[in-house]
């Protein structure tokens, strides 16, 4: 394979999974106020399109003609540079998860589908993944604005208590597949020879799986633990000062995370893109299965955010210090004592 | 290609490193040493330690910026909407220039020794060609440098007693008082 | 293999791209009518009361300081993680569990210390 080659794949691979997640992202705006308005007995957005489904584009162009408010007091510098720093860690993110296997067109294999196969894809999860917190601290505090500062608070001491829950889960899925390579871990998933439901990774690992689900949901500051912009206490947040595009900007990163976050929990516990009792199924089935699996959790996120109630701050603190972190300190040295053992 | 990346990088980690020297406004010395930080990861992975370099963006920039930035903020330092704003800055610019003048030369002569005393013995886990193996690295900590990795766990129990003497001094309970 | 952080560049610059140029876009074509109210921070519509630099409180030094142990610990982890199969082969595997045992134990310790100390309370 040449150069050019090589270059090309990737920069395809690259440009079709960013538009992918950027679209994703797009729609999920959509589908949050769809499922809503259904779980509401609503109708919801049907002016634009065929059942709305034109809204997101409709309101990108809203945004971009907007009239931008600045406060008064704020630094202009940070207040334009955190809804930047708030969107690129998740966008940036994306790069390692694996959506489907080695792709073969016509007899030619153009490797798995990801944007780069890293050895320590993981890790690289977890460091680009722990600096969206600086959109989310600088655009409270370049804002110059009470609710914008407290909310920016609480969401940075929200998602740094439950990454530590994140990170530990996670250890416990590698310690099991050996390696920090996303695309290993699901290879190690779908091994043919030992092809059972025992073999993918939330079976043995439950307890690592529901904590980090509900830690993922801490990690994006989505409801129930959305104290980041808790409308009745915080108006908006960190982002209350914000307006047009750059107020735009952080729902994209939101989303962006979602879908990241979804597509993880997927990778690490459930398989990937290998589909129940078909072994060798071609790349485009693993795809759409990938994309499937990924979807519920997508989902997930909408029916819990229109389900539940939110917590307080001080119980979400102590849950994710006192409860979750124990517990996922607890799995991983069963985890290391079961495999070191066997 | 690299090269090239490597000479990018090196200059923007010396400049951001200015940056959190110079700047007034406490959270630009931040966000520069977070550039600088970030400089130095790509360094460490063009090296090929790949770990050090998630490392550094995982512990550094992820955890003990954080930090400083709660602390800036605990202190109420440089409030951008106030007529006083704090200046934060340690040196005057000429005074850091010449320092910035020193510590390049110093560099230089270190650089220089370096150099005459040949290749520094390399250590197993030294990328020769490609980047480290995160399983070689593991096998030094926990085979070779199994005494300073128990030791750290100690440090960071010191650390945790410290913090909470220091945080928690004044909380008694018949003090009234806001929290 | 480093090649294989090559693509990383062209997802930046898309990322980059896409971020700054619709963050410039609206500042460009967005109206612009400045009077003082809009000026002024939000407050339900108010007239704001005191400045915004609210003094935090110390929990959350707390925390970020709780967060870095933690985060150190876990970097540790993570070499042990990945090569906990590998230890199996050389017959170190109950060695090295052994020293992460320790390791998580006195971590551990100071967990409880904090705890027991009541630096884990939100409502004190």
């Amino acid at each position: 394979m040449t150069t050019l080659e090589g270059f090309l794949i990737a920069l395809a691979k690259t440009v079709v999974i960013f538009l992918g997640v950027v679209n994703v992202a797009a729609l999920m705006t959509l589908a949050e106020r769809k499922f809503s308005a259904w779980m509401q007995y609503r109708i919801g957005p049907n002016r634009v399109g065929p059942y709305g489904l034109l809204q997101p584009l409709a309101d990108g162009v809203k945004f971009i003609f907007k009239e931008e408010l600045t406060p008064a007091g704020a630094n202009r510098f940070m207040f334009r540079a955190a809804p930047i720093l708030a969107a690129l860690p998740s966008m940036m993110t994306i790069a390692v998860i694996p959506f489907a296997p080695d792709i073969v067109i016509g007899g030619k294999n153009f490797g798995a589908l990801t944007i780069a196969d890293l050895d320590i894809g993981i890790l690289y999860i977890l460091a680009l993944g722990g600096l969206a917190i600086y959109g989310v601290i600088l655009g409270g505090w370049a804002s110059n604005s009470k609710y914008s500062l407290l909310g920016s608070l609480r969401a940075s001491a929200q998602m740094i208590s439950y990454e530590l829950t994140l990170i530990l889960t996670i250890l416990s899925v590698v310690v099991m597949s050996g390696s920090l390579n996303l695309r290993e871990i699901v290879e190690a998933q779908s091994d043919i020879t030992r092809w059972n439901a025992w073999n993918v990774h939330a079976m043995p690992q439950f307890v690592a799986f529901v904590l980090f689900v509900v830690a993922t949901f801490a990690e994006t500051n989505r409801h129930p633990f959305d104290f980041s912009e808790c409308e009745p206490e915080l108006v908006g947040g960190f982002h209350t000062e914000y307006s047009a595009m750059k107020w735009a900007m952080f729902y994209i990163g939101e989303y962006s995370a979602m879908t990241v976050m979804a597509a993880l929990t997927v990778v690490l516990f459930l398989g990937g893109w290998s589909v129940p009792f078909w072994p060798d199924a071609p790349w485009y089935v693993g795809l759409a299965a990938m994309l499937a699996k990924t979807g519920c959790f997508l989902f997930l996120f909408l029916w819990v955010r229109w389900t539940l109630p939110r917590f307080r701050f001080d119980q979400l603190m102590r849950l994710g210090w006192k409860v979750f972190l124990p517990l996922a300190l607890l799995n991983l040295v069963v985890t290391g004592a079961v495999v070191s053992l066997r | 290609m690299a090269d090239a990346l490597f000479y990018v990088m090196a200059v923007a980690a010396v400049l951001a490193a200015l940056g959190v020297v110079l700047a007034k406004n406490p959270m630009q010395c931040v966000l520069s040493l977070l550039a600088s930080f970030f400089a130095l990861a790509v360094i460490y992975l063009l090296a090929g330690f790949q770990f050090l370099a998630a490392a550094q963006i995982l512990v550094y920039a992820g955890a003990i910026l954080v930090l400083f930035l709660f602390t800036i903020m605990l202190l109420n330092l440089g409030n951008p909407g106030s007529e006083d704003p704090t200046d934060v800055r340690m040196f005057s610019r000429a005074n850091a220039g010449l320092m910035v003048v020193v510590a390049a030369a110093l560099l230089f002569v270190a650089a220089l020794g370096v150099r005459r005393a040949g290749p520094l013995p390399v250590a197993a886990s030294t990328p020769k060609t490609g980047l480290d193996p995160i399983p070689a690295l593991a096998g030094e900590m926990f085979g070779r440098y199994l005494l300073p990795f128990e030791a750290i766990s100690v440090l960071l129990l010191a650390t945790a007693v410290a913090v909470v003497v220091l945080a928690k001094r004044d909380r008694r309970p018949n003090e009234g008082g806001r929290t | 293999m480093l090649e294989n952080y090559a693509p990383l560049l062209i997802l930046l610059s898309l990322a980059l791209g896409f971020t700054v140029s619709q963050v410039v876009l609206s500042e460009v074509a967005g109206r612009r009518r400045k009077n003082v109210g809009k000026g002024e921070a939000y407050e339900c519509g108010m007239e704001p009361v005191g400045g915004a630099r609210i003094r935090l409180s110390i929990h959350f030094y707390l925390v970020a300081v709780l967060f870095i142990l933690f985060d150190v610990e876990s970097v540790f982890l993570v070499l042990w993680a990945v090569a906990a199969e590998g230890f199996k082969e050389q017959g170190l595997a109950l060695f090295v569990f052994g020293e992460i045992a320790l390791f998580v134990f006195i971590l551990g310790l100071a967990l409880a210390y904090v705890w027991r100390k009541g630096g884990l309370e939100w409502d004190r």
